[in-house]
């Protein structure tokens, strides 16, 4: 699955992903094991319960080392209002418990996102081996913008937690690793998710250019084998249904980041329009850089969630406009009729989606009315704060 | 085969033209002048003439406001190399184009900078402090949007290029398989262009007359290219809506086709018919037109979907802006009604101008995409009425029915939200409730300023 290829690019996705391979074995993050042998993954009770003891151990060191409540910009917004102590306790909260549900949500259906890892190799190794990768530039760039937005935003919480605090102690720098640790666990668990679903977009991209082409060679005279068809079809029906149980077992985590993002965002601009005019302070480092970068960072994060869906979703769609383009070829055969018309309908039916929980459908309009809401929110949150004036 | 770049490439038309007795129009009526949506019945035309010289512009309809485009570098300078054909601009008209887009980048750059000095504080001083601030974000938000505009139309050339050529070899099969010239009035073009100049010259007239002493030579200069940078931007949607009128034109064109196939159509030629000659079967040009149709709903998608793609960003920043312009006006406009004695003429009209323009936009780009939408989707409920009508062309008819179940098509907003006529109703929505926002915000402050004054006589 991770086979490298040629070019610099490629190497750099190949360093990347084997990063978040590493990464989240060291984290306990995924507690499989692999055989070489017969190419699968085995889940691993030992490695299950190391990622519960580590896990455990980082929350209670946070817990023990909380230097968070002494830092005096965050004690002066806190006390000019109360309103954002309050809601800063329910994110604490909401960011604790999307914690604990992501790794017990791993956990619990390691079995099943192991037999979809499973699955999903055994797709690449079988049927999309023989076709050339290197044209895919949307799945290199995906995993490099991804692998650069976990690194920032470990970079840019060590550089907000440390940057707050006027005097360096020890209980701090215990304090902010393992908050770092537990952000890097939250991201990478959230990562998983998004790279299984850029594999799935690989293929059914692989899917749509092999449609495109048997529509050139019918167009140009030469003949095409319905098995062909059928063949593309089965694999895409596969990939629908691996996308569906990933989905499902990814609603809840998915739902929390999401959530937990777009709150982080709010909040951060709310605490920031408190501390920069209501409470007159002057341009320094902290409102000029540090806050702005963390904000950036995590915008940045949060819509690279999002468009790696709308990628999937809308390079599903296209599998719909190819097959229309088989419509005015003359004297096509029978069978292969047959075959194009069970592929569209099978597309009209059963669409590439990502919807969580039943609630909503991630892709860019609902980025955007996400976004929409979170605006919304804000200017909500700033009258509160204008009345208190 | 480009990585990730393709979408759908069109197999080659070679291999598919083939020699087709030439056809009849959807109103049998066929002939090269005729406009394809003149209902009224003429006499058989002499035949179609041969094609036109070199010399015949493409696009005619909308030269006046292509012409402003290319002149501002928004459009490239194109070569025309057939009557069907439009090339790569020259290397003079492209050093041209690339030059204005380096006086419009400079100009920004100068703007933006008069802006964050103290050298334009004197077009902000008529209005109290949030007003001036919503001015002055406004004033930034046309910047960007015209920045932007002309960024990703010189990084579109070759994308506007290609859709052009593909409307043109469009409009050169129609007119070879039924000798009708797809063409439309587009006055609507040149009146928008009018009232968009109108508007701004006003605009900035009012301005001039609200300034106090004298102004300064900067601050000429900035309203001057506030006004060309709104015109601009107008004028590109102006023309994107164009481009998407002759999408639908041609939607529409295979749309009377299909619909003179079915059911109820036939039964009034048949009952024309019966009183003059006895009518050839109906169908019996169904095969061959259904895959000419076919093929070219096909294109017509892939040229709406390249219109799309070409202003996708270009129609996000300007509908940001335009919804900012709209509840920021608004907002003006009901402080000044509801201010008691102190209703300014001049603050009243400059609203009014803002809003008249921004909401035809609004309106005009929106019933353009909503047209063309709505045709674009129609073709397959013609076609499912004329399912019924033979047995024998039932599959032919099953091919693009089963092919179009729950694909819509949409004309969107970087998918951030389609535009239809229901954008419309959802900007105003939207402006009614960021209105209400500021509103409580103005009571607010109002509020803090009273409670400020009874506290001060006390102490």
């Amino acid at each position: 699955m991770f086979c490298r290829r040629g070019g610099f690019r490629q190497k750099l996705v190949h360093v990347t992903l084997r990063g978040a391979l590493y990464g989240s074995w060291i984290l306990g993050l995924f507690p499989f094991t692999y055989d070489s042998w017969t190419r699968k993954l085995h889940r691993s009770k030992w490695l299950i319960g190391y990622g519960i003891v580590l896990n455990v151990a980082i929350v209670t060191l946070i817990l023990a080392n909380d230097t968070e409540a002494e830092t005096p910009a965050r004690m002066e917004v806190f006390q000019r209002n109360p309103l954002a102590e309050q809601i800063n306790s329910v994110h604490d909260f909401h960011s604790l418990s999307m914690v604990v549900l992501m790794l017990l949500r791993c956990y619990w259906r390691s079995e099943d996102i192991g037999k979809i890892l499973n699955e999903l190799m055994d797709l690449q190794w079988c049927h999309f081996r023989q076709y050339s990768l290197d044209d895919c530039c949307k799945f290199d760039n995906f995993v490099l913008h991804k692998g650069l937005s976990v690194g920032l935003e470990v970079c840019s919480m060590l550089i907000l937690e440390l940057g707050m605090y006027p005097k360096y102690s020890l209980q701090l720098f215990l304090g902010v690793i393992g908050l770092c640790t537990i952000v890097l666990v939250v991201l990478l668990g959230a990562s998983h998710f998004h790279l299984a679903v850029v594999y799935i977009y690989r293929c059914v991209w692989i899917v749509n250019r092999e449609l495109l082409r048997f529509a050139n060679q019918l167009a140009e005279g030469e003949t095409v084998d319905p098995a062909g068809v059928d063949r593309l079809l089965g694999l895409y029906s596969r990939l629908l249904e691996l996308n569906h149980r990933l989905v499902e077992i990814y609603d809840y985590q998915m739902v929390m980041v999401m959530v937990s993002f777009l709150a982080a965002n709010v909040l951060g601009i709310y605490y920031y329009i408190i501390f920069s005019i209501s409470l007159h302070k002057d341009m320094d480092i902290i409102l000029l850089f540090i806050v702005p970068q963390a904000l950036f960072i995590n915008m940045y994060d949060f819509w690279l969630s999002i468009a790696v869906c709308d990628l999937a979703e809308r390079t599903g769609g296209k599998t719909s406009t190819i097959l229309k383009l088989f419509n005015d070829i003359e004297n096509l055969d029978v069978s292969l009729e047959r075959s194009i018309s069970d592929f569209a309908l099978f597309c009209s039916h059963q669409r590439l989606r990502f919807r969580h929980c039943g609630l909503f459908y991630v892709n860019y309009g609902m980025g955007f009315r996400m976004t929409i809401t979170s605006f919304l929110y804000l200017l909500f949150l700033i009258q509160f704060e204008f009345s208190n004036l | 085969m480009s990585p990730n770049t393709w979408v759908i490439e069109m197999p080659t038309q070679k291999t598919r033209l083939h020699p087709y007795p030439r056809r009849i129009s959807p109103y049998r009526t066929p002939s090269v002048n005729r406009n394809a949506f003149s209902h009224e019945a003429r006499p058989p035309p002499p035949p179609p003439p041969l094609p036109k010289t070199l010399e015949h512009p493409v696009f005619e309809d909308i030269r006046t406001i292509m012409s402003v485009l290319k002149a501002s570098g928004l459009m490239p300078i194109y070569e025309q190399l057939s009557s069907y054909k439009v090339g790569p601009p020259t290397k003079t008209n492209e050093f041209y184009s690339f030059f204005v887009r380096g006086v419009v980048h400079a100009l920004t750059i100068f703007n933006v900078y008069s802006l964050f000095t103290p050298s334009s504080a004197q077009l902000f001083y008529s209005y109290r402090e949030t007003d001036n601030v919503n001015q002055w974000i406004e004033l930034l938000l046309c910047i960007l949007t015209y920045t932007l505009t002309v960024f990703v139309c010189a990084r579109n050339t070759k994308n506007v290029l290609r859709v052009m050529n593909e409307i043109l070899q469009l409009d050169e099969e129609v007119r070879r398989r039924f000798g009708a010239n797809l063409s439309q009035n587009f006055s609507f073009s040149v009146k928008y262009l009018v009232g968009i100049t109108a508007c701004q010259t006003y605009i900035i007239v009012l301005k001039i007359y609200a300034v106090e002493g004298v102004i300064t030579p900067t601050s000429y200069v900035l309203l001057a290219f506030y006004a060309v940078q709104n015109g601009l931007t107008a004028t590109y949607i102006v023309f994107a809506s164009a481009l998407l009128r002759i999408v639908y034109i041609r939607f529409h064109f295979i749309n009377q086709l299909l619909n003179g196939y079915t059911y109820v159509q036939q039964q009034r030629r048949k009952g024309g018919n019966r009183r003059t000659t006895a009518a050839p079967s109906l169908m019996e040009h169904f095969p061959e037109d259904s895959l000419f149709i076919y093929r070219m709903h096909n294109k017509l998608l892939r040229i709406y979907k390249g219109i799309n793609d070409c202003c996708n960003l270009i129609l996000v920043s300007f509908l940001g802006y335009s919804f900012y312009t709209v509840t920021t006006n608004c907002y003006n406009l009901f402080v000044q009604i509801t201010a008691k004695g102190m209703v300014s003429s001049n603050i009243l009209q400059w609203c009014f101008a803002w809003l008249c323009m921004h909401v035809s936009l609004l309106a005009l780009l929106s019933r353009s995409c909503g047209l063309t939408t709505r045709e674009a989707n129609a073709t397959s409920q013609i076609l499912a009425r004329v399912y019924a009508k033979s047995k024998e062309y039932q599959n032919i008819i099953d091919k693009f029915l089963t092919k179009s179940i729950k694909q819509e098509v949409q004309f969107t907003a970087y998918g951030f939200f389609a535009i239809d006529n229901s954008t419309l109703f959802k900007i105003f929505s939207a402006v009614t409730t960021y209105l209400v926002i500021l509103i409580q915000f103005k009571q607010l402050e109002d509020s803090k300023v009273e409670d400020h004054v009874q506290e001060q006589p006390q102490t």
